[in-house]
């Protein structure tokens, strides 16, 4: 059980999480938010790399700063800008990275293979790295996080530079491994985490907005989703006065998703809300500002 | 209801100092020696990842070398009687090591493999302090060659004084990166302070290289004894420091991004 237990931490004076308390078993956990919300920054501190301002990260009741390279060992990181040594290719990497992750030459080199077919690079294997794509580099990331067989694994931004056949595999790939560690996926593109997260956790205010299942994160929604169609010259007025979920054009008229809060009209359609249509209206007020 | 007499006995003192003894030493985390400590490392990583820059390491140690030997064969014609040899060895003595020692951080840098390196069990810097510990050996005994050389070419050339000199030197550098590792936190900061060592010697030498000959040659040899004991004394233990840090606590003077 790894336990997040009050923290916070600060850039100077600035403040990027305040108060994060959090319980992780066996499981994947989406950490859904926004670029900036401070995803990376707690990440960071799960995986030792960043000291918390205030409170402490336990697993199986120690503090994982004291248990140092006992923590180390038990973890698979996958970070945000996966970097590579250039003339390595992925075999090497992988042979090195083993080596300071403490696993035994044999063991690595039974492993080496397996993995590299798992993530579909078993004809790249002897290929210089500085040749592969972001799609490419980024599955030897995931090979890597994976050598140690980790207890927690943890992924930040995993999907990014990865094709819609490689992020179905992915999903997969880590809906299996998540049966016995517990998966941790940092990301903002909602569909990464839909389908295979066990849990949600969302972050707005530097806090723990949510932390549950997704069909009870729907639930906060429910009633208030619906679809209407509208010609094209009243969308505008409608934008002003309710939140804009999708759109998309009909049979000449325009379809559109969106909330409202007030109660339904007769032609509007009572629809089921969805992980986005939550993500969507939690961060409007971010979203608006970035749009601004 | 449990029988009184069904329960176990109540153990004896001695027995429960045993338990108590045994429980504390199975619990403390006992402190690994330097020499344990290189040992695991050397034999988990293995020298072919410890100096994976092997190419750059062979690179760097043969234009030392050559740097080195023109310094060496062009002294004569370049320099008058008073040639200050001795501000020379100063100032060039620790320049391999700093170059070796960085060389693996900035590499990471530009590669952004920081992270990952940094997330396993042995991590960047506790394979930086074997390197370091590695480096000055191998500067030191550079360095000793290159003097033994100077000493056989020039007749008024003290072959102690240069030694003493090149050894103070490479020590008192080596004991300045190791501290600058450990407390300064960005690596422009740590490179312009490394650098700054180097433009000071620089400096002194171009400024009045007469008088930094004289400064270096009246310091008596037991004075640079008493440096070279304490510096190599206070970077062996620095070196243990630093690798029982970065094993148990993790992360040293990581900033984000």
């Amino acid at each position: 059980m790894l336990t997040v237990n009050n923290v916070s931490k600060k850039y100077g004076n600035d403040s990027v999480l305040e108060d994060i308390h959090l319980e992780f078993s066996n499981g994947v956990y989406g950490l859904l938010a926004p670029n900036g919300a401070g995803k990376t920054t707690l990440i960071k501190m799960l995986t030792t790399l960043l000291y918390p301002t205030k409170g402490e990260i336990l697993y199986d009741g120690q503090n994982i700063f004291s248990m140092g390279e006992n923590y180390r060992k038990l973890i698979g990181y996958l970070p945000q800008a996966f970097g590579y040594y250039k003339n390595y290719n992925p075999y090497q990497y992988l042979q090195y990275l083993a080596a300071l992750k403490g696993i035994s030459k044999q063991a690595a080199n039974e492993k080496i293979p397996k993995l590299l077919k798992h993530v579909a690079l078993e004809d790249a294997i002897k290929k210089k790295m500085r040749k592969f794509s972001g799609g490419m580099i980024q599955r030897v990331g995931i090979a890597q996080a994976m050598l140690n067989d980790p207890k927690i694994l943890i992924l930040d931004e995993p999907t990014a530079g990865l094709d819609p056949k490689e992020r179905v595999r992915f999903r997969n790939l880590l809906s299996d491994l998540a049966r016995d560690r517990i998966v941790i996926l940092s990301t903002h593109i909602v569909s990464d985490v839909e389908s295979i997260a066990n849990q949600i956790i969302m972050i707005k205010d530097k806090q723990v907005l949510f932390k549950d299942t997704i069909q009870a994160i729907c639930q906060k929604l429910n009633s208030k989703v619906y679809e209407t169609e509208m010609e094209f010259e009243q969308v505008s007025k409608f934008r002003e006065r309710y939140l804009s979920l999708s759109e998309r054009q009909e049979n000449g008229r325009m379809r559109i998703r969106f909330i409202s809060e007030e109660g339904a009209s007769s032609n509007w359609n009572q629809v089921s809300p969805t992980l986005e249509d939550v993500f969507l209206f939690e961060y409007r007020d971010l979203t608006l500002e970035q749009e601004q | 209801m449990v029988d009184k007499h069904d329960q176990p006995p109540f153990p004896y003192e001695k027995s429960i100092e045993t338990e108590i003894t045994t429980i504390i030493s199975k619990g403390i985390v006992k402190e690994d020696s330097l020499k344990n400590l290189l040992s695991s490392l050397y034999k988990q990583i293995g020298i072919r990842f410890i100096m994976k820059d092997y190419k750059e390491i062979i690179t760097g140690v043969v234009l030392m070398a050559l740097f080195m030997y023109v310094l060496t064969a062009n002294g004569q014609t370049w320099y008058n009687n008073h040639t200050n040899y001795y501000g020379i060895i100063m100032l060039v003595s620790p320049i391999l090591y700093m170059f070796l020692s960085i060389f693996s951080f900035i590499q990471n840098k530009l590669n952004g493999t920081y992270e990952v390196e940094m997330s396993c069990k042995y991590n960047l810097f506790q394979m930086a302090a074997f390197r370091m510990l590695v480096f000055s050996i191998l500067c030191f005994l550079l360095n000793t060659i290159w003097i033994i050389s100077l000493a056989l070419k020039f007749s008024t050339f003290q072959f102690i004084q240069a030694f003493l000199i090149s050894t103070t030197s490479l020590l008192l550098f080596s004991l300045l990166f190791i501290y600058v590792l450990s407390t300064i936190k960005t690596l422009a900061a740590k490179v312009a302070i490394l650098f700054s060592w180097l433009g000071i010697h620089l400096f002194l030498f171009m400024l009045d290289s007469a008088i930094y000959y004289q400064l270096l040659e009246s310091i008596p040899w037991y004075l640079y004894g008493v440096i070279i004991c304490l510096s190599a004394y206070l970077y062996v233990k620095k070196i243990k420091n630093f690798m029982l840090q970065n094993k148990l606590r993790g992360v040293n003077g990581y900033v984000n991004g």
